[in-house]
């Protein structure tokens, strides 16, 4: 890839041809499977000419940035948290994100950078978790570090549905277990936010233990957790995500300011049930769903 | 094991079980079946016991490990939240495991955090340690592996702990100490069995073979009868036909045996019956010849006494009337008269020897001999004769026979030495195995040996009557002397150097009363 990118340059150098430049240089994680096909939903949607790609992962540590800068795209896609976190410090160019959980976090606060967030509304699990599983006390267990600020909009939104959020704190992931315990009794339901402290491999045992002893459902934001116990999981699609965000870039290129593009949320979402889990629960609405 | 025993023996013989299974054939084939049964129960036994032990310990050992794995699984959560009561449940869920003596729960850094123990009354050293190390996986280190499935299949663990449970081995060693019991009846049980069923079929192996046995013994015993029955067909059953057979030969052997030995017993009597038959007979003539001989000598010697005495009378009466020619003649006759006196006096003393019964005694035969010389020397006084008579020459016998033997001999010492110019007569003894061999020996004129065996023939003579007088009688009675003393007589000689006659008596015995 890096010979490619030589040549090019090589080829620009010689002619002098800006205009012959990729139109979008998508920087990549690393390869797996949503990231390309939220490439590819993008490729689908921004129709654009020419695509250049680079892979973290392949870079080895090399300077992202510059290497974007030199290929003077007219637009850069991040693809994952680490792609974002590496091209937030271009300005001069547009940068659309997609497979982002929590784009402040990630430091994506300058004003040509926009995307689609990977989370889901808490709206929309807490609507289900009321609507759909009957629970009023909802218990999340999160570190303020990393996902303080979905928790803090969990709250609001709770706060406007009428849940109790019960929240707990957790600055590791031993404390995140003892908190679990102290949740015993006084929730009807946990939602899991996707909190690396909180969701390591014990812990979430220890969460299918919990969910399992007190006949609590847990929901979850992706449907690995729905082996490890979860009852249900609003899941993203990475293709339809990544076509919002070609669209998103279609109206950039065409000559939309970037503030005019704000950054979205996941147009459409996917609820997908544990069918064992909701027979032990004895959630049976779920089941006549399904 | 069939060993007749004799009940009225005072003190059986001492029957060790050694000395019982050297001496039969059934009870060496039975011990050592036996030994090799017992050999091969205590075999499997041993066998079948330490497989055992073996794999109770590896279940043991596999239940521990498992459990120790089941505790260091279950732990994982209450040693990452540092949740005490929630590890003593998970130890107490172990600890319902009967085998388990105790359990231990540490923390990452070698704390004890939980510690159960069983009360036990007693302390056994029996017991297996199982540790395991509470492993957990490292959590989500990017925020896409929170939503995707992490596509590194090796996530790294961390040592968050310890866990051990004490197993107890008793109940292991308990088991096998039933087994062992079990077992020990089972092969004991077997054992007895196996050697009733293989005692039973040596049995009926040896059965023939025993009764072989007292068959030949009973043959050796003299039975005569003996039939086998023929059990088998193997090598014992034609062993048994082949001694069937012996037994009927060696039958039919001394039936004839026996048949020979009666024929040679009646043949014996018929014989015996015979020689004493014959030798009555004998006897009868015997003493018929005798009584004749007796009453001929008897008879014959009164015609010759009157003879003599006409004789006697003719010549006193008319003595002087008769010439010359005629007194020859007359005296040829007396004189023929004289000899006949002579010959049937000896005849009828040869008799007497015969006839007259014996009466045994000890006495001295030098003095005997010494006697016999002296009446010599009064008939003819003027003869020199050297004589050498060894002293106490002690004999047994009838001593009116011996001095008539020693008589006759020293008779003929006397008469054959009579032309010697230095005559002389020895009389000795010696003790030649355990006989007394006695010697009257003279210088006399001796005679040729070729002739010796007609001495002792009576009215056998050598030298004619002018030579030496004498009616050839002496010799024999002196034969028939020694004969009915049971003694034996021979001579030497040689002629013109003398004769040496040896007798021998028997030995003075106690028997034998002194005179």
């Amino acid at each position: 890839m890096t010979t490619r990118i030589l040549h090019i340059l090589a080829f620009l150098l010689l002619w002098g041809f800006p205009a012959l430049a990729a139109e979008v240089v998508v920087v990549e994680g690393e390869r797996m499977a949503p990231f390309e096909a939220a490439i590819h939903g993008f490729e689908a949607m921004a129709g654009v000419r020419s695509v250049e790609r680079l892979v973290l992962s392949d870079l080895r540590g090399a300077d992202v940035a510059r290497s974007v800068r030199e290929a003077r795209p007219r637009l850069v896609l991040a693809v994952g948290h680490d792609a974002l976190s590496r091209v937030k410090e271009i300005r001069e160019i547009p940068v659309i994100y997609v497979m982002v959980a929590s784009p402040e976090r990630a430091g994506a606060t300058g004003g040509n950078i926009t995307g689609v967030a990977m989370g889901v509304p808490a709206e929309r699990y807490l609507s289900f978790i009321r609507n759909d599983l009957g629970a009023k006390r909802v218990g999340i267990i999160y570190n303020p570090a990393k996902t303080g600020s979905q928790a803090r909009k969990a709250r609001e939104a709770a706060d406007r549905l009428g849940i109790t959020l019960v929240a707990r704190e957790a600055d590791s992931a031993r404390e995140a277990a003892q908190q679990l315990a102290s949740l015993k009794g006084k929730v009807d339901a946990l939602w899991l936010l996707p909190d690396s402290t909180v969701l390591t491999a014990v812990n979430l045992e220890a969460i299918a233990l919990f969910s399992q002893e007190n006949r609590v459902p847990v929901v979850a934001f992706a449907a690995k957790y729905l082996e490890q116990g979860a009852l249900a999981a609003i899941e993203v699609d990475p293709a339809d995500m990544g076509r919002q965000a070609g669209r998103m870039a279609r109206r950039i290129l065409d000559g939309a300011s970037v503030s005019s593009v704000p950054a979205e949320q996941p147009a459409k979402t996917a609820m997908k049930v544990n069918p064992a889990v909701a027979r032990h629960l004895g959630v049976n609405s779920l089941l006549r769903k399904e | 094991m069939e060993t007749k025993q004799q009940p009225d023996s005072p003190h059986p013989p001492r029957r060790t079980l050694s000395g019982i299974i050297r001496a039969s054939f059934r009870a060496k084939l039975f011990a050592v079946t036996a030994f090799g049964i017992l050999i091969l129960s205590l075999v499997f036994t041993i066998l079948f016991l330490t497989g055992h032990q073996q794999a109770e310990k590896d279940k043991l050992t596999t239940e521990g490990q498992l459990l120790a794995r089941l505790l260091a699984h279950n732990c994982r959560l209450g040693l990452f939240a540092g949740n005490r009561e929630n590890l003593h449940e998970i130890a107490e869920g172990t600890m319902a495991t009967p085998e388990v003596l105790s359990v231990t729960i540490f923390d990452r850094d070698g704390r004890s955090l939980v510690h159960l123990e069983r009360p036990s009354l007693k302390v056994t050293n029996r017991r297996s340690e199982f540790s395991e190390q509470v492993l957990a996986r490292q959590g989500n280190s990017t925020e896409t592996e929170l939503y995707f499935p992490s596509q590194q299949t090796g996530s790294t663990r961390t040592l968050i702990g310890k866990v051990r449970v004490v197993m107890d081995e008793e109940p292991v060693y308990r088991h096998l100490r039933e087994l062992l019991l079990t077992a020990v009846l089972v092969a004991t049980a077997f054992l007895l069995a196996g050697s009733a069923v293989i005692y039973l079929v040596i049995r009926g192996i040896t059965r023939p073979l025993t009764h072989l046995a007292d068959g030949v013994r009973s043959i050796e015993a003299g039975d005569k009868v003996v039939s086998i029955p023929v059990e088998s067909e193997d090598e014992i059953g034609s062993l048994t036909a082949s001694f069937n057979g012996m037994a009927a030969a060696l039958r039919e052997r001394q039936q004839e045996r026996d048949e020979a030995e009666r024929q040679i017993l009646e043949l014996n009597a018929h014989l015996e019956e015979k020689v004493r038959e014959r030798t009555a007979q004998l006897e009868a003539s015997n003493r018929e010849l005798e009584s004749f001989n007796y009453s001929a000598a008897h008879d014959l010697r009164s015609p010759i006494v009157r003879l003599n005495g006409l004789c006697l009378a003719l010549e006193e009466d008319c003595g002087a009337r008769l010439d010359d020619e005629m007194r020859d003649y007359f005296r040829r006759i007396s004189a023929v008269g004289g000899q006949m006196e002579r010959v049937i006096t000896s005849m009828s003393s040869l008799f007497q020897v015969q006839r007259r019964a014996m009466s045994l005694r000890k006495f001295d035969l030098s003095t005997l001999v010494g006697a016999a010389v002296s009446a010599r020397r009064e008939t003819e006084p003027e003869r020199e004769i050297t004589l050498t008579v060894e002293p106490a020459v002690t004999v047994c016998g009838d001593m009116d026979l011996l001095w008539v033997a020693m008589e006759n001999l020293v008779g003929n010492a006397w008469k054959f030495t009579s032309r010697a110019a230095d005559a002389r007569i020895e009389f000795g003894a010696e003790l030649r195995g355990g006989e007394t061999v006695c010697f009257i020996r003279d210088n006399g004129a001796g005679f040729d040996m070729a002739y010796s065996g007609k001495l002792f023939q009576p009215f056998q003579r050598l030298h004619g009557p002018d030579e030496f007088p004498g009616t050839g009688v002496g010799l024999a009675i002196v034969q028939r002397i020694i004969g009915r003393h049971g003694g034996r007589i021979w001579l030497e000689s040689a002629p013109g150097s003398g004769t040496t006659c040896w007798f021998t008596l028997p030995p003075v015995t106690e028997f034998c009363p002194p005179r």
